[in-house]
């Protein structure tokens, strides 16, 4: 057996370092990447030499020359990482990602295909090379060693059978990476090499460190301790059809995916898993040639279209699912390919084995009417094809959040419909890729003494076509903000709860009662946690607080007030109306805006909030409760003769008196008639 | 100022001493308040009146009638607004106050309504804004508010409660008001109005709100309706006000009704000092003369003409002010220290009595060194004394305390208050972290605020705000910059001042309220040491000095190993080894002379007797630093310049000190000589010069100076010259008989460690944290002068350090107390232990004492106490090798055999036994241990009897396969956890390298030439950036031999700022200064040496 070890040293800049070659060579410190980033993270051996240590501020290091400072930045890693386990797995089938910088490849029966082993490190050293990474590679008859070699010496290390202790013991105990604790005892003990850890008495060591320490003394030793752990695929459910040609209508591209949604889900089934997120990222057409015709055509074909075609096409994905299960192709669905009439395939879409590895044909599109399984026929407009210039995909990506985990593609189908819908493509389509997040599939047993709740997946559908209607981010939980700032709110995605099991009877009966806390109990609970009576829409307005101040300076009749106990109910307009009003001595005497109109006959404030100051969207306004002598347009009986001095006295006909909500914001100025008391 | 400005009295204001509910200073709130017209103003804090003497101070200086009161938090939750109308109403509020923080823990407490009808007399009760009775009553729904206002006035009377509007354009406040309003015409109660002032300014809202947050542990995000929903809560103008309440002009007019009923000010305060109970026929000034005659002998002898003249007219001035009482209450307390053998020594200005001299209080005789009197009392001033106490830190100090609270009662002495403000990293920090930013950030920001004493220019909070990476064009960060500077200085809450204690004839808490302190036992004032001051409390200071405690400690040893008894009040003067030391400024560890500073003028202003200690303790103090006073001084005493005086009247002021003022008498008398100032103007002048220094009013003595010089004829020229020396002594100088005290413990320092080196090097130990050194460098110094320090041996070694003979001298022992990590009460459980019976071995020392935690094992192994575990005075008890088993390999017989296996025994091994005997065995070997416990049993409890050693399988304490530590390896462990070596300087293992590379010695410096290049090298032990030098940077480099003085330009430490602060050793190349026996390297080259890994701690940033 035959062990290789990839390490890369300083992984951090050399992720960095890979991504912008100029550095290759130069001084390079990595400082962690949330502002202020101040501290030396990685560093490679150049900016050690200049004198910068890991822990240095940004300050510190900006007094050394010529040292080139970057921010960590973990996509890099993630794709250096990646890259390494490409390079990995292109060599051998069978190795182990022991770290985000290690790699072990077993090498046995590689010989034949790839050289020597010496040979194979050479090769693995390049080829690491051209990926941008220097790697210290180690050749050793078990995992662990190669690995201990790859992080002790740097380039190419082979170490023979049975002189792997030797060979180590001049290591230092850090590469071990023993638990911190234990690396400050053998520290204490002077014990600060492999060598020296080796050699101390195995019963007396146990008695000292345990079993841990006896573990890495076998390690020092070079001794095998275990078998390599395969990396095994990552769970990533991941569909993605590169298209030769554009697609700019709504129709074909639900129908690919449809396909790939199918595809994703029997995937996920496969694993036994779910998903309750799912990304999509259409690749459009980024050369700009029609785009916004196309897309506008593809909003215009989607409006028309949606009911029916969405409808349509979920039942034709079912219908294609079920003859696919039913004639066993599901499994191979490039088989299916191979034996339908070019004419009768699934329209444009081509098979998916072949699209994930982006070879689709052109001659795979059909663009031509046709019929398809379920008897639904579909109008297929020509599309624009271009079969010279070679288009770069502009990635849109969507993401959907789903309250339950689902595996039901016809369910993903509508779901990605109605976003689509909302949210059309800029451009004709080149490029398809959906990723569903796995999770745990649910499972939910029904209640009998619970009132059956929503299905969960009819409500978003249902959720999803109120948001395509109303707009994003206006269909959910509306919830209030615990701030000054008036009518302040924000809206929470809609959940059903699940019922619990365990629930008593008694606990059901009371959770079917309405919840409702009285308001006493809400001052309560608020005194006592110093906080001041909640907000409300539903304003209770006594008589006291509608009194009139203007209407004591002048004379004004004052609105006949309401019983103390009787609640003003208030209606806030959406959006409010603008208005303008007129002023006297600091008190609005008139209102007009679209739909209130008339002289201010008494009027209560200002009230005053301000607040956010520390935000980027700080408030200030000053509200009046005002009674409106609401006017006909057409001018005529005096009704309430306005005497105060100095405003003009004026003739109208008051139909009726109500009271409104105005407010001024006194960042911009501008009035608003923000309600109506009832 | 229109007849319109006095229509509204704003009755209701909460300044910044509300703590973090007010956001104005109340000089801030008077100041707005004059600003707008108004003619007076009350103050309502929570729960005290801690703000009140700032405010009745600025209040009177602006010309405005300064109302007291308080916010009282009832036990129902609510708070009474109340009003001290007489004298009586202050007194009870005090009282209603005290009662109900003392018994409630620190920050807490409430009154009932029982307290409140013991202490309403003389107070006046505001229904209060939102937090008050009516709004909490009406609130939560009480059935029947108006009867609970009716209680009200049955507790305050009719004419005492007002039922207080106000109006901040809230719907829900007004709905309150109108309800107010009609129960006040149901009840025939008056209105007023007020406007629940929180702030000065609608900007200060920000503020406000930042401390709401902070209040309530939120973030300004989370706080939501916690905050105020406007800024109106400011000092609005009478016609504001006019306006908000056109429709209740009562209201209005009664603010100034009930502003007339409120006689009580500060000023009639009614303190009153106690008296001190003297015998039967005696009286107070008959006593102390008494006491002071008698002293008097002890001190002059009889017959001693000036001293009984200046005796005769203090005690003139003592009766004449009645500050008999004052005298002997400090003289009682002298008295009690000295009879518990408690060192004490007055200090400060009290230095200038004759009487503080004659009744031991201070030790510096005035009349010998022509001390000014006036500057300690005079009778212009009005003001009462202050006499500062130095004790020595720690215990003896709460002693003294603790006394007199006794003897005066908790309610008759408390401590005064220090007030702990807002200053730039805690300012940032909270700020931040309510403005959201993340701790770690913040912790990053906060570290980069500079702890150098220098700050030059850019030095600011802009910079570190940069400096930490944040962007300042971003509004956010913007913000956070702007808040953090306007919450500077102001408070934040109430600590406890080191040692000032005001004391009160009668009841001190009719005066000022009383609160618990955070240290059990202790009681403090609500107001800082000025307010007391400025309000005319008489403070004593009880002052903890750490050399106090060291010369304390250091007698007390010199009893037990020398054998001798020596008494500071007796040491001889001008001793020729203490002054011989002083010249060639030797005197690390030495109290007062040993900074660098200090050490650079030592040699040039060769002392020689005892007032130039004097001078030289004055002399390196901001003051004559500044003022450019140090150079003609020192080049006067060198003969360099001649001595000349700015005007020949000022001759007999300036004489002693060759003509250059040094000391503040010097400047008052100059004020006094030259400008014909009073006792009392000098003392104006002194206070404008001090801390809290004003330009304003420094510009107008200048002027008033400069009159007075006319008038007295002097040149313009020589005007020039004393009011430059007056107004550039702008930062603190010391008093001469300060200087003179100092100069007494610094001489009794030096000749403590000129004649018992161990006592005194022990006791310094033994006080650290103290001075300018680390202990390190204190016992590199000790060693240097001969003396033999010894390593920490849990075999040996106690607490503290303590000293033993080694042959015929004596050596110190390092004492547990240096281990990191250790415990008191884990290592003075081994001592105990240690008592009853030596451990045999390390098992036995861990079974026996369990205190000790597996983590302080290792650190002592680590360091080489347990090297020594077993060793052979145990072995050799008789019966113990037949008793034991026979296979241990510490059962020897022989000495011979014992001392091998001492021998064999290192660092090294004691770590691996440790390791082993320190881990438990588990669950499954428990059993067995315990059982094989049982057998063996501890030799404690039946020494003789009982087995010694117990019976251990021969693998435990066989030696370690480990090799010795190398010796790097041993000086990481000491400075790593002791902080301190006995071993080798980690320099002198490299000298051969470093004679290589031609680096002197520091000891060789003072052999070369001025000017020559030379190179040093050696640990940095000191790192100072004076904020006096101008941004030079003053480095100590100490090696085996010595300490090399660096002197770093600006512009150097620019470019090798990285190095400078952080390198642990450094290789300086420079030009030597070797001048008047001063010598230093003054830097051209630095370079980071690898000398050792060993963490040398640096005293830093001074």
């Amino acid at each position: 057996m035959t062990f290789a070890c990839l390490y890369i040293a300083t992984f951090p800049v050399q992720a960095v370092v890979r991504l912008e070659l100029e550095l290759r060579g130069r001084a390079v410190i990595i400082v962690e990447p949330e502002p202020p980033p101040s501290r030396v993270f990685a560093l490679n051996e150049a900016a050690r030499k200049a004198g910068a240590e890991c822990g240095m501020s940004q300050v510190e290091v900006a007094g050394f020359k010529g040292v080139e400072v970057r921010r960590r930045s973990h996509a890099a890693e993630a794709s250096a990482h990646a890259a390494l386990l490409d390079l990995a797995r292109s060599f051998s089938p069978r190795f182990e990602d022991v770290a985000v910088d290690t790699v072990v490849l077993d090498l046995a029966g590689l010989e034949a295909l790839l050289g020597t082993a010496e040979e194979i490190t050479q090769q693995l050293a390049e080829s690491a090379r051209k990926l941008g990474l220097d790697a210290n590679v180690a050749l050793a008859s078990n995992p662990d060693t190669a690995r201990l070699a790859a992080r002790g010496w740097a380039g190419i290390t082979l170490i023979g059978e049975g002189e792997e202790a030797d060979r180590l013991s001049k290591l230092p105990v850090e590469v071990l990476a023993p638990p911190l604790e234990m690396q400050e005892t053998l520290d204490r003990w002077g014990i600060r090499t492999f060598g020296a850890l080796a050699a101390l008495p195995a019963a007396e060591l146990s008695e000292r460190l345990g079993q841990e320490g006896i573990r890495l003394q076998r390690l020092a030793r070079g001794g095998a301790l275990r078998a390599l752990v395969p990396t095994e695929e990552p769970l990533h459910f991941e569909e993605a059809m590169d298209l030769d040609y554009a697609v700019a209508e709504f129709e074909p591209l639900a129908f690919i995916l449809g396909r790939l949604l199918n595809q994703l889900c029997a995937r996920l089934a496969a694993r036994g898993r779910a998903t309750q997120e799912l990304r999509l990222v259409l690749g459009v057409d980024a050369s700009g040639d029609g785009s916004a015709e196309e897309s506008q055509k593809l909003k215009v074909e989607s409006q028309k279209s949606r009911i029916n075609s969405q409808k349509s096409i979920v039942e034709r994905q079912e219908s294609i699912s079920e003859s696919q299960k039913s004639n066993g192709s599901s499994k191979d669905p490039s088989h299916c390919h191979s034996e339908e009439p070019q004419a009768t395939r699934n329209l444009a879409v081509p098979p998916i084995s072949e699209a994930r590895f982006g070879m689709t044909r052109a001659h795979n599109f059909c663009p031509q009417t046709a019929k398809v399984e379920g008897n639904t026929t579909f109008n297929f407009q020509l599309l624009t094809f271009n079969f010279f210039a070679p288009r770069t995909p502009k990635p849109e990506p969507r993401s959907l959040c789903l309250p339950v985990p689902t595996q039901d593609p016809r369910l993903l189908l509508k779901l990605w419909l109605l976003d689509l819908e909302a949210h059309p493509p800029s451009a004709p389509v080149l490029k398809v890729a959906i990723t569903a997040e796995p999770t745990w599939p649910r499972v939910a047993q029904g209640d009998l003494f619970l009132p059956r709740a929503p299905d969960p997946q009819k409500l978003e559908l249902t959720l999803a076509r109120l948001r395509g209607m109303v707009g994003e981010g206006k269909a959910g939980s509306p919830e209030l903000l615990d701030t000054h700032r008036p009518d302040a709110f924000r809206m929470n995605p809609f959940e059903i709860r699940e019922p619990v099991a365990a629930r008593s009877r008694k606990s059901r009966v009371e959770s079917r009662k309405p919840k409702v806390e009285s308001q006493s109990k809400i001052e309560n609970r608020n005194s006592k946690f110093g906080l001041p009576k909640p907000a409300s829409h539903e304003f209770r307005i006594s008589n006291f607080e509608f009194r009139n101040r203007l209407s004591t300076l002048n004379s004004l009749p004052r609105i006949p007030n309401p019983e103390p106990q009787t609640p003003i109910l208030l209606r806030l307009f959406r959006p409010p109306l603008t208005a303008s009003v007129e002023m006297q001595f600091g008190h609005p005497v008139r209102v007009d805006s679209a739909h209130v109109r008339g002289s201010v006959i008494s009027a209560a404030g200002p009230w005053r909030t301000s607040g956010g100051w520390w935000t980027e969207d700080p408030w200030e306004r000053d509200e009046w409760d005002v009674a409106i002598a609401v006017v006909s347009r057409r001018l005529s009986v005096v009704s309430y003769p306005l005497s105060v001095e100095g405003v003009e006295s004026r003739k109208l006909k008051v139909e009726r008196v109500r009271c409104y909500r105005l407010y001024r914001d006194l960042m911009n100025g501008q009035w608003f008639v923000g309600g109506l008391y009832d | 100022m229109t007849e319109n400005c006095f229509m509204y009295v704003e009755l209701h204001a909460r300044s910044a001493f509300s703590f973090l509910e007010g956001a104005a200073l109340p000089e801030d709130l008077v100041a707005r308040a004059k600003e707008l017209g108004f003619e007076a103003v009350a103050l309502l804090d929570r729960n005290g009146v801690y703000g009140a003497p700032r405010f009745y101070a600025a209040a009177q200086k602006a010309g405005l009638r300064a109302h007291v009161g308080a916010e009282i938090t009832s036990t129902e939750g609510f708070r009474y607004s109340l009003l001290g109308a007489s004298r009586t109403g202050y007194q009870n509020l005090c009282r209603l106050v005290t009662r109900m923080k003392l018994r409630a823990p620190k920050g807490e407490g409430a009154v009932t309504e029982t307290d409140l009808v013991e202490h309403a007399e003389g107070l006046i009760c505001l229904t209060g804004g939102e937090e008050g009775p009516f709004s909490r009553f009406r609130n939560s729904g009480t059935p029947n508010p108006e009867s609970r206002l009716r209680r009200l006035i049955e507790i305050f009377g009719r004419e005492n409660v007002y039922v207080e509007l106000q109006r901040h354009f809230d719907r829900r406040e007004e709905a309150r008001n109108q309800a107010a309003v009609q129960v006040a015409r149901e009840l025939r109660l008056p209105l007023v109005a007020t406007n629940g002032v929180s702030f000065a300014t609608p900007a200060e809202r920000q503020v406000a709100d930042i401390f709401t947050a902070l209040r309530h542990h939120r973030t300004l995000e989370t706080a939501g309706r916690l905050l105020t929903s406007n800024a109106e809560r400011h000092l609005k103008p009478p016609q504001e006000m006019a306006r908000l309440f056109a429709d209740l002009p009562e209201a209005l007019a009664n603010t100034l009704e009930l502003s007339s009923r409120l006689e009580f000010t500060l000023r009639d305060l009614g303190y009153e000092f106690p008296k001190y109970p003297v015998p039967e026929g005696e009286t107070q000034i008959s006593f102390l003369r008494q006491r002071t005659a008698e002293g008097a002998i002890g001190r002059y002898g009889y017959g001693h003409e000036r001293a009984t003249k200046q005796l005769e007219r203090e005690l003139a001035l003592i009766e004449k002010l009645h500050l008999e009482g004052y005298f002997l209450i400090v003289w009682d307390i002298v008295r009690y220290c000295r009879e518990q053998g408690i060192l004490v020594q007055g200090r400060g200005s009290a230095a200038n009595s004759a009487v503080c001299y004659a009744l031991g209080i201070t030790a510096v005789d005035p009349v010998k060194m022509d001390l000014l009197f006036e500057r300690f009392l005079s009778e212009e001033r009005g003001e009462w004394p202050d006499i500062d106490l130095d004790l020595p830190s720690g215990d003896q100090r709460e002693r003294a305390i603790q006394y007199v609270y006794e003897r005066y009662g908790q309610r008759g002495a408390a401590m005064t208050a220090n007030v702990i403000t807002y200053r730039g990293r805690s300012a940032a920090r909270e700020v931040g972290k309510v403005l959201g930013f993340d701790i770690e950030t913040l912790g990053r920001l906060t570290s980069l605020v500079s702890a150098w004493e220098y700050r030059d220019a850019s030095d600011t909070l802009e910079r570190h705000f940069r400096d930490a990476g944040f962007d300042l064009a971003q509004p956010r960060i913007r913000k956070f910059l702007d808040l953090t500077l306007a919450i500077q200085d102001l408070p934040r809450h109430l600590g406890q001042h080191s040692g000032g204690l005001v004391i009160c004839q009668g009841q001190l808490d009719a005066v000022v309220p009383l609160e618990p302190a955070t240290m059990p036992g202790r009681v403090v004032v609500q107001w800082d040491k000025d307010d007391c001051a400025d309000l005319g409390i008489v403070k004593v200071d009880l002052l903890g000095l750490g050399m106090m405690a060291v010369l304390e400690d250091s007698i007390r040893l010199i009893r037990d190993h020398y054998g001798e008894e020596v008494s500071l009040a007796h040491l001889p003067a001008d001793d020729p080894e203490v002054y011989k030391a002083l010249q060639k400024a030797d005197t690390v560890g030495l109290f007062q002379v040993e900074s660098r500073a200090q050490m650079s003028c030592l040699p040039r202003l060769h002392p020689e007797r005892f007032y130039d200690l004097v001078v030289e303790v004055a002399i390196i103090r901001p003051g004559p630093i500044v003022g450019n006073m140090v150079h003609p001084y020192l080049n006067r005493r060198l003969g360099r310049e001649p001595v000349t005086y700015p005007h020949p009247s000022l001759e007999p002021v300036l004489k002693r000190t060759l003509g250059v003022p040094l000391f503040q008498e010097q400047l008052l008398r100059m004020a006094m000589i030259a400008a014909g100032f009073t006792g009392g103007e000098a003392e104006d002048l002194r206070r404008a010069m001090g801390f809290k220094r004003s330009e304003k009013r420094m510009k107008e003595i200048e002027k008033k100076l400069r009159l007075g010089m006319d008038r007295q004829g002097i040149a313009p020229a020589a005007q020039e010259e004393i009011v430059h020396s007056i107004t550039s002594f702008a930062l603190y100088g010391f008093p001469e008989s300060h200087a003179a005290s100092f100069a007494l413990l610094a001489y009794a320092s030096a000749y403590l460690k000129c004649h018992y080196l161990a006592a005194y090097t022990a006791a310094m130990l033994n006080n650290q944290p103290m001075g300018f050194y680390h202990p390190s460098t204190l016992i590199k110094d000790a060693e240097r002068h001969g003396l033999r320090l010894k390593p920490i041996d849990a075999a040996r070694s106690e607490w503290p350090c303590t000293i033993e003979r080694a042959g015929d001298r004596l050596a110190v022992r390092i004492g547990l107390r240096y281990v990191k990590g250790l415990r008191e009460e884990a290592a003075q459980a081994m001592v105990r232990e240690r008592g009853r019976a030596s451990f045999p071995s390390l098992e036995d020392l861990v079974r026996r004492v369990p205190e000790l935690r597996k983590d302080e094992l290792v650190t002592l192994a680590e360091v080489g106490a347990l090297n020594f575990i077993g060793e052979p005075d145990f072995i050799k008890r008789p019966g113990a090798a037949t008793k034991a088993g026979t296979s241990d390999k510490w059962q020897v017989t022989s000495d011979e055999q014992a001392g091998r296996a001492i021998q064999h025994r290192h660092r090294r091994d004691a770590l691996w036994q440790v390791e082993r005997a320190a881990r438990p065995a588990g669950p499954l070997l428990d059993e067995v241990e315990s059982r094989e416990l049982k057998t063996s049993e501890s030799p404690v409890s039946n020494f003789e009897s009982q087995p010694l050693l117990p019976p251990l399988s021969p693998h435990r304490e066989s030696h370690s396969p480990l090799l010795p530590m190398t010796p790097e390896e041993r000086l990481v462990a000491d400075f790593h956890n002791t902080g301190l070596t006995v071993g080798l300087h980690p320099m002198a293992y490299r000298r051969a390298e470093l004679d290589a590379l031609k680096v002197n010695p520091a000891s060789a410096l003072a052999r070369l030439t001025n000017g020559r290049r030379v190179r040093v090298a050696g640990a940095a032990i000191v790192r100072q950036r004076p904020g006096t030098a101008k941004g030079f940077v003053f480095l100590s480099l100490e090696d085996e031999t010595g300490i090399a003085n660096i002197i770093v330009t600006p512009d150097l430490f620019e470019r090798y700022r990285v190095m400078v602060v952080r390198e642990p050793f450094l290789l300086i190349e420079g030009r030597l200064q070797n001048q008047d026996g001063v010598i230093s390297v003054k830097a051209e080259h630095i370079v980071p040496l690898a000398v050792s890994r060993a963490g040398i701690a640096s005293h830093d940033f001074h």
